[in-house]
């Protein structure tokens, strides 16, 4: 279609209803009816819609339509308000619940926090006082080879010569970590530092550090529930 | 209203939801404590009650080497800090003297032993412990390997 033909299907719409006053207008759109095959065809489309549109008898809604349009809206308005409840609406109106969260979510934190530490820091601890409490009523109670010391100062002797062991270790150490070694053998001292470590943890019959304990039971705690749950039916199987 | 109630029913949900996660967390703690009492009580042929005092004493013994511990940490800090310092030598005497009072309470908890235990319980015990150590570096390391 060239541009004047172009220009011209502007028109169709005002020449179909009569709309045109310009006898120019008016002929060019004959014309180029008559030798347009393309914008004929356009004509043609725009005709047959304002004749359907002309043509369409559009129904009037019955009279009880308008009786009833206000219980009807009322109805609708109850259950778009019934919406609100669902989830979807909750979650569309997750915004104008921040103002609830906001002030709730530092006090979870706080009592999170709270509960943490304390737990940590004291339930271990005070494990001792649980157990002293339920059982006051056994005293203290004499064992049949209380009096064997000879017993006793054997295994404190196992356990004295398993320190000195330890301190030789640790010293031999230190003496490694003293001397300056050569780039070249730096990963036969890191081997050297890790069998040491190593093996100050299998020598460790009293932990060097008695807080040792306490912090792994700490590290067991801060681990998440899953990995707990395993490590506690790990130990129910353990042969302490 | 009922946008009012809506409200109220996700903050209850969000504190019941906080309240059990530390619920699980106390509940893997006393789990924890009941393991190692039944496995006191089974590797010592003791009864419950022996293992209780046992853990008031092993208890009593780390809280008092806790906090031996945590000044030794302060007074080596101040000395790495000013060792200068006038009263510096007062500081080296109390760091020895904490040593000693951390070897008393040793002897303490083990001559409190002594009066419920047996020597080979004795030993057990500490072979216990000693293996509770290696059990939860071991497990602990695991998980933070795989965690990384």
């Amino acid at each position: 279609m060239d541009k004047n033909s172009s220009k011209l299907s502007y028109h169709i719409p005002d020449y179909i209803n009569g709309n045109i006053n310009d006898k120019e207008i008016i002929s060019a759109i004959e014309n180029e009816i008559n030798i347009n095959p393309e914008f004929k065809k356009i004509y043609e489309n725009f005709r047959n819609t304002f004749n359907f549109i002309h043509s369409a008898n559009v129904s009037e809604p019955p009279d009880h339509y308008f009786n009833t349009i206000l219980p009807r809206i009322n109805s609708r308005i109850h259950t778009r308000s019934n919406l609100g409840f669902s989830l979807i609406s909750f979650l569309r109106n997750i915004r104008s619940h921040w103002k609830y969260l906001i002030p709730a979510l530092p006090v979870i934190l706080i009592l999170l926090i709270y509960r943490i530490s304390f737990y940590k820091i004291t339930n271990i601890a005070d494990s001792s006082e649980n157990f002293s409490n339920k059982n006051t009523e056994n005293g203290v109670i004499m064992n049949k080879d209380m009096n064997d010391n000879s017993h006793v100062n054997e295994s404190e002797d196992i356990v004295q010569r398993d320190n000195d062991q330890l301190n030789s270790e640790i010293n031999t150490f230190n003496t490694l970590k003293s001397k300056k070694v050569k780039n070249n053998e730096q990963n036969k001292f890191y081997n050297i530092e890790e069998n040491i470590i190593e093996n100050s943890e299998e020598t460790d019959f009293f932990s060097k550090d008695e807080e040792e304990l306490n912090n792994l039971e700490n590290e067991f705690l801060d681990l998440n529930e899953e990995s707990q749950i395993e490590i506690l039916n790990n130990l129910k199987n353990e042969k302490l | 209203m009922k946008n009012k109630i809506s409200k109220l029913v996700f903050l209850i949900i969000l504190m019941f939801a906080t309240y059990h996660l530390l619920n699980a967390q106390n509940d893997n703690l006393k789990k924890y404590q009941k393991l190692l009492k039944a496995k006191i009580t089974e590797k010592l042929n003791i009864s419950d009650s022996l293992a209780d005092k046992y853990f008031e004493f092993f208890n009593q013994s780390r809280d008092g080497i806790k906090k031996l511990n945590k000044e030794k940490i302060e007074i080596i800090q101040s000395i790495e800090d000013n060792p200068e310092s006038s009263d510096i030598s007062t500081k080296i005497d109390r760091l020895l003297e904490i040593d000693q009072l951390i070897e008393n309470s040793k002897k303490e908890y083990f001559n409190n032993l002594k009066t419920i235990f047996s020597p080979s319980q004795i030993a057990k015990s500490i072979v216990f412990q000693k293996n509770l150590r290696q059990f939860l570096r071991k497990e602990i390391k695991k998980k933070s390997n795989n965690r990384d």
